[in-house]
Protein backbone atom coordinates (compact mmCIF):
# COMPACT_ATOMS: atom_id res chain seq x y z
CA UNK A 1 0.00 0.00 0.00
CA UNK A 2 2.65 2.12 1.06
CA UNK A 3 4.24 1.65 -2.50
CA UNK A 4 0.93 2.48 -4.59
CA UNK A 5 1.08 5.62 -2.28
CA UNK A 6 4.65 6.66 -3.30
CA UNK A 7 3.86 6.12 -6.87
CA UNK A 8 0.80 7.99 -6.99
CA UNK A 9 2.48 10.65 -5.20
CA UNK A 10 5.37 10.89 -7.81
CA UNK A 11 3.18 11.00 -10.53
CA UNK A 12 0.68 13.90 -8.59
CA UNK A 13 3.97 15.85 -7.99
CA UNK A 14 5.30 14.94 -11.56
CA UNK A 15 1.86 17.13 -13.18
CA UNK A 16 2.74 19.63 -10.65
CA UNK A 17 6.23 20.23 -10.80
CA UNK A 18 5.48 20.70 -14.90
CA UNK A 19 2.85 22.49 -14.20
CA UNK A 20 0.17 20.59 -15.33
CA UNK A 21 -1.59 19.72 -12.33
CA UNK A 22 -5.05 19.26 -14.16
CA UNK A 23 -3.74 15.95 -15.33
CA UNK A 24 -2.86 16.86 -19.28
CA UNK A 25 0.82 16.75 -19.15
CA UNK A 26 2.71 13.67 -20.50
CA UNK A 27 4.36 12.10 -17.29
CA UNK A 28 7.23 10.20 -17.81
CA UNK A 29 7.71 6.88 -15.90
CA UNK A 30 10.97 7.61 -15.25
CA UNK A 31 10.24 10.47 -13.62
CA UNK A 32 8.33 8.77 -11.31
CA UNK A 33 10.92 5.91 -10.74
CA UNK A 34 13.14 8.78 -9.76
CA UNK A 35 10.40 10.29 -7.19
CA UNK A 36 9.36 6.45 -6.22
CA UNK A 37 12.85 5.29 -5.33
CA UNK A 38 12.20 2.09 -6.94
CA UNK A 39 14.15 -0.33 -9.88
CA UNK A 40 12.44 0.36 -13.05
CA UNK A 41 11.34 -3.39 -13.50
CA UNK A 42 9.55 -3.21 -10.65
CA UNK A 43 7.75 0.31 -11.06
CA UNK A 44 6.28 -1.09 -14.03
CA UNK A 45 4.95 -4.40 -12.01
CA UNK A 46 3.50 -1.62 -10.25
CA UNK A 47 1.68 0.68 -12.58
CA UNK A 48 0.06 -2.62 -14.53
CA UNK A 49 -1.30 -3.02 -10.76
CA UNK A 50 -2.41 0.20 -10.22
CA UNK A 51 -4.14 0.44 -13.54
CA UNK A 52 -5.69 -2.97 -12.80
CA UNK A 53 -7.24 -1.34 -9.44
CA UNK A 54 -8.45 1.23 -11.35
CA UNK A 55 -5.95 4.00 -9.85
CA UNK A 56 -4.07 5.37 -12.86
CA UNK A 57 -4.17 5.26 -16.26
CA UNK A 58 -0.92 3.82 -18.05
CA UNK A 59 -1.33 5.51 -21.57
CA UNK A 60 -0.75 8.10 -20.97
CA UNK A 61 0.22 8.08 -17.21
CA UNK A 62 -2.09 9.66 -15.64
CA UNK A 63 -3.85 9.54 -12.24
CA UNK A 64 -7.52 8.77 -11.83
CA UNK A 65 -10.54 9.91 -9.71
CA UNK A 66 -10.29 6.95 -7.50
CA UNK A 67 -6.28 7.27 -7.53
CA UNK A 68 -7.20 10.82 -5.94
CA UNK A 69 -9.56 9.43 -3.57
CA UNK A 70 -6.69 6.74 -2.51
CA UNK A 71 -4.10 9.77 -2.14
CA UNK A 72 -6.48 11.82 0.43
CA UNK A 73 -7.37 8.71 2.55
CA UNK A 74 -4.01 7.35 2.84
CA UNK A 75 -3.48 8.51 6.34
CA UNK A 76 -7.14 7.59 7.39
CA UNK A 77 -6.36 3.68 5.77
CA UNK A 78 -2.95 3.49 7.78
CA UNK A 79 -4.27 4.59 10.74
CA UNK A 80 -7.40 2.46 10.96
CA UNK A 81 -5.02 -0.81 10.14
CA UNK A 82 -3.07 0.17 12.73
CA UNK A 83 -6.16 0.49 15.37
CA UNK A 84 -7.22 -2.71 14.00
CA UNK A 85 -3.99 -4.34 14.86
CA UNK A 86 -3.48 -5.28 10.73
CA UNK A 87 0.33 -5.15 10.55
CA UNK A 88 0.65 -6.16 6.90
CA UNK A 89 -2.01 -8.46 4.46
CA UNK A 90 -1.27 -11.92 4.38
CA UNK A 91 -1.26 -13.35 1.56
CA UNK A 92 -1.93 -17.00 2.70
CA UNK A 93 -5.40 -18.29 2.50
CA UNK A 94 -7.79 -17.26 5.52
CA UNK A 95 -7.75 -18.71 9.09
CA UNK A 96 -10.77 -20.38 9.02
CA UNK A 97 -9.69 -22.17 5.85
CA UNK A 98 -7.01 -23.30 6.98
CA UNK A 99 -7.76 -24.87 9.52
CA UNK A 100 -10.64 -27.15 8.10
CA UNK B 1 -32.10 11.46 3.36
CA UNK B 2 -30.13 11.92 6.49
CA UNK B 3 -28.18 15.12 7.26
CA UNK B 4 -25.13 14.99 9.65
CA UNK B 5 -24.05 17.17 11.91
CA UNK B 6 -20.79 18.17 10.94
CA UNK B 7 -21.28 20.58 7.94
CA UNK B 8 -19.58 18.04 5.49
CA UNK B 9 -20.30 15.06 3.99
CA UNK B 10 -19.98 11.77 5.99
CA UNK B 11 -17.01 10.29 4.58
CA UNK B 12 -18.22 6.69 3.77
CA UNK B 13 -21.22 7.86 2.29
CA UNK B 14 -19.63 8.91 -0.40
CA UNK B 15 -17.89 5.30 -1.23
CA UNK B 16 -21.26 3.97 -1.34
CA UNK B 17 -22.90 6.21 -3.56
CA UNK B 18 -19.94 5.21 -6.16
CA UNK B 19 -20.16 1.51 -5.16
CA UNK B 20 -19.92 -0.63 -8.79
CA UNK B 21 -22.88 -3.70 -9.22
CA UNK B 22 -22.00 -6.69 -7.35
CA UNK B 23 -20.34 -6.01 -4.55
CA UNK B 24 -19.14 -7.87 -1.73
CA UNK B 25 -18.58 -5.32 1.18
CA UNK B 26 -17.49 -5.59 4.77
CA UNK B 27 -18.65 -2.80 7.43
CA UNK B 28 -16.49 -2.84 10.58
CA UNK B 29 -18.81 -0.42 13.04
CA UNK B 30 -17.65 1.18 16.49
CA UNK B 31 -20.97 3.00 16.79
CA UNK B 32 -24.33 1.81 15.39
CA UNK B 33 -25.67 5.64 14.50
CA UNK B 34 -22.87 5.70 11.70
CA UNK B 35 -23.35 2.18 10.47
CA UNK B 36 -27.20 2.86 10.17
CA UNK B 37 -26.47 5.52 8.17
CA UNK B 38 -24.38 3.41 5.49
CA UNK B 39 -27.04 0.41 5.54
CA UNK B 40 -29.87 3.15 5.15
CA UNK B 41 -28.05 4.62 2.11
CA UNK B 42 -26.60 1.32 0.78
CA UNK B 43 -30.59 0.50 0.86
CA UNK B 44 -31.72 3.71 -0.92
CA UNK B 45 -29.05 3.78 -3.67
CA UNK B 46 -30.56 0.00 -4.42
CA UNK B 47 -34.35 0.96 -4.14
CA UNK B 48 -34.61 4.25 -6.41
CA UNK B 49 -32.97 1.97 -8.66
CA UNK B 50 -36.05 -0.37 -8.28
CA UNK B 51 -33.48 -2.72 -6.72
CA UNK B 52 -34.65 -5.70 -4.00
CA UNK B 53 -32.81 -5.18 -0.54
CA UNK B 54 -33.04 -8.01 1.98
CA UNK B 55 -31.97 -6.94 5.56
CA UNK B 56 -30.59 -10.34 7.39
CA UNK B 57 -30.95 -9.81 11.35
CA UNK B 58 -31.68 -12.21 14.17
CA UNK B 59 -32.90 -8.90 16.51
CA UNK B 60 -36.72 -7.62 16.27
CA UNK B 61 -37.80 -6.93 12.67
CA UNK B 62 -39.65 -4.28 14.21
CA UNK B 63 -36.30 -2.57 15.39
CA UNK B 64 -34.34 -2.73 12.31
CA UNK B 65 -37.76 -1.43 10.45
CA UNK B 66 -37.89 1.64 13.07
CA UNK B 67 -34.13 2.32 12.67
CA UNK B 68 -34.45 2.39 8.78
CA UNK B 69 -37.37 4.68 8.54
CA UNK B 70 -35.33 6.95 10.89
CA UNK B 71 -32.72 7.10 8.62
CA UNK B 72 -35.25 8.41 5.49
CA UNK B 73 -36.47 4.93 4.18
CA UNK B 74 -40.12 4.71 3.78
CA UNK B 75 -40.24 1.20 4.65
CA UNK B 76 -43.97 0.39 4.68
CA UNK B 77 -44.18 1.92 0.73
CA UNK B 78 -41.08 -0.40 0.02
CA UNK B 79 -42.13 -3.58 1.72
CA UNK B 80 -45.89 -2.84 0.09
CA UNK B 81 -43.99 -2.69 -3.17
CA UNK B 82 -42.11 -5.94 -2.55
CA UNK B 83 -38.73 -4.00 -2.43
CA UNK B 84 -37.83 -4.42 0.74
CA UNK B 85 -37.86 -7.38 3.23
CA UNK B 86 -36.28 -7.92 6.63
CA UNK B 87 -35.39 -11.44 6.70
CA UNK B 88 -34.67 -13.31 10.35
CA UNK B 89 -31.98 -15.61 10.47
CA UNK B 90 -32.23 -18.31 12.60
CA UNK B 91 -29.87 -17.62 15.72
CA UNK B 92 -28.40 -21.05 16.26
CA UNK B 93 -25.60 -21.20 13.80
CA UNK B 94 -25.43 -25.37 14.14
CA UNK B 95 -27.30 -25.47 10.67
CA UNK B 96 -24.88 -23.50 8.30
CA UNK B 97 -21.61 -25.85 8.73
CA UNK B 98 -22.10 -26.67 4.82
CA UNK B 99 -21.04 -23.40 3.87
CA UNK B 100 -22.08 -23.38 0.17
CA UNK B 101 -25.23 -24.94 0.34
CA UNK B 102 -25.85 -22.82 3.18
CA UNK B 103 -25.76 -19.56 1.77
CA UNK B 104 -27.53 -20.47 -1.59
CA UNK B 105 -30.16 -22.05 0.41
CA UNK B 106 -30.60 -18.47 2.21
CA UNK B 107 -30.22 -16.13 -0.33
CA UNK B 108 -32.80 -18.22 -2.33
CA UNK B 109 -35.29 -18.23 0.45
CA UNK B 110 -34.40 -14.85 1.52
CA UNK B 111 -35.52 -13.42 -2.06
CA UNK B 112 -38.80 -15.92 -2.53
CA UNK B 113 -41.12 -13.52 -4.40
CA UNK B 114 -38.77 -10.51 -4.99
CA UNK B 115 -37.09 -9.67 -8.36
CA UNK B 116 -33.32 -9.18 -8.55
CA UNK B 117 -31.05 -7.51 -8.77
CA UNK B 118 -30.89 -7.81 -5.13
CA UNK B 119 -28.49 -5.74 -1.96
CA UNK B 120 -28.49 -7.98 1.02
CA UNK B 121 -27.73 -5.81 4.22
CA UNK B 122 -26.49 -8.01 7.16
CA UNK B 123 -24.60 -11.64 8.07
CA UNK B 124 -25.31 -15.07 7.82
CA UNK B 125 -24.12 -16.10 11.19
CA UNK B 126 -24.66 -15.04 14.71
CA UNK B 127 -22.21 -15.64 17.26
CA UNK B 128 -19.48 -13.42 16.82
CA UNK B 129 -18.43 -13.41 19.81
CA UNK B 130 -16.40 -16.96 20.32
CA UNK B 131 -13.74 -18.61 18.35
CA UNK B 132 -15.41 -21.41 17.22
CA UNK B 133 -18.30 -19.00 15.67
CA UNK B 134 -15.80 -16.41 14.07
CA UNK B 135 -14.50 -19.55 12.64
CA UNK B 136 -17.36 -20.63 11.28
CA UNK B 137 -18.04 -16.96 10.18
CA UNK B 138 -14.75 -16.45 8.11
CA UNK B 139 -15.25 -19.68 6.54
CA UNK B 140 -18.87 -18.53 4.89
CA UNK B 141 -17.20 -15.41 4.05
CA UNK B 142 -14.44 -17.24 2.46
CA UNK B 143 -16.49 -19.30 0.44
CA UNK B 144 -19.02 -16.73 -0.14
CA UNK B 145 -16.51 -14.13 -1.71
CA UNK B 146 -14.95 -17.29 -3.94
CA UNK B 147 -18.41 -17.97 -5.38
CA UNK B 148 -19.83 -14.42 -5.70
CA UNK B 149 -20.31 -13.74 -8.71
CA UNK B 150 -22.16 -16.47 -9.01
CA UNK B 151 -24.79 -14.96 -6.44
CA UNK B 152 -25.38 -11.95 -8.96
CA UNK B 153 -26.26 -9.86 -5.80
CA UNK B 154 -24.42 -6.97 -4.23
CA UNK B 155 -23.92 -7.63 0.14
CA UNK B 156 -23.00 -5.75 3.12
CA UNK B 157 -21.91 -7.72 6.01
CA UNK B 158 -21.79 -5.84 9.10
CA UNK B 159 -20.01 -6.63 12.01
CA UNK B 160 -19.95 -4.59 15.50
CA UNK B 161 -15.87 -4.80 16.08
CA UNK B 162 -16.62 -4.56 20.26
CA UNK B 163 -18.60 -8.11 19.50
CA UNK B 164 -15.65 -9.90 17.56
CA UNK B 165 -14.04 -12.50 19.21
CA UNK B 166 -11.23 -10.14 21.20
CA UNK B 167 -7.81 -12.84 21.81
CA UNK B 168 -7.93 -13.50 17.85
CA UNK B 169 -9.42 -9.68 16.94
CA UNK B 170 -6.53 -8.29 14.33
CA UNK B 171 -6.92 -11.89 12.81
CA UNK B 172 -10.11 -12.10 12.21
CA UNK B 173 -10.55 -8.59 11.26
CA UNK B 174 -7.70 -9.68 8.41
CA UNK B 175 -9.52 -12.81 7.44
CA UNK B 176 -13.03 -10.50 6.86
CA UNK B 177 -10.76 -7.84 4.43
CA UNK B 178 -9.22 -10.58 2.73
CA UNK B 179 -12.97 -12.24 1.89
CA UNK B 180 -14.14 -8.92 1.20
CA UNK B 181 -14.23 -6.42 -2.11
CA UNK B 182 -13.96 -3.62 -0.02
CA UNK B 183 -14.56 -2.35 3.54
CA UNK B 184 -16.13 0.52 5.12
CA UNK B 185 -15.12 1.50 8.90
CA UNK B 186 -18.36 3.31 10.13
CA UNK B 187 -16.93 5.47 13.01
CA UNK B 188 -16.48 9.35 14.27
CA UNK B 189 -16.09 11.20 11.15
CA UNK B 190 -12.52 11.87 11.39
CA UNK B 191 -11.68 8.39 11.51
CA UNK B 192 -14.49 7.02 9.21
CA UNK B 193 -13.01 5.84 6.21
CA UNK B 194 -13.73 3.09 3.32
CA UNK B 195 -11.74 1.65 0.42
CA UNK B 196 -10.93 -1.42 -1.89
CA UNK B 197 -9.46 -4.53 -0.11
CA UNK B 198 -7.39 -5.45 -2.77
CA UNK B 199 -5.34 -2.02 -2.35
CA UNK B 200 -4.02 -4.08 0.40
CA UNK B 201 -2.65 -7.09 -1.18
CA UNK B 202 0.91 -5.86 -1.77
CA UNK B 203 1.67 -5.75 2.06
CA UNK B 204 4.59 -7.38 3.82
CA UNK B 205 6.25 -8.83 0.50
Amino acid sequence: MELYHDILKGIIDELVDSGNGDGSSNVKPTRVQLRSNLAYDKLVKYLDELERNKLIIKDPLQITPKGRDFLRDFDRIASFLIEMGIRYFDSSTVVGLRNQ
Amino acid sequence: MHNNNYGEIYHPLTFVDQLEKNRHIVLLYDNQKYAFWIIARYFLNGLTKGESCIFFTSDNPYEIENRLNMEGIDVRYYKNNNLLRIYTIERSDDNKQDTLNTLRHIRKDATIGMKPPFRFAGRTITDTETKEGMKLGIVLEAVGNENFDSFDNSQMCFYDISKIEKSMRPRWIHDLLKSHHCVIYASEPNKAVAFDTNLLDDEGQ
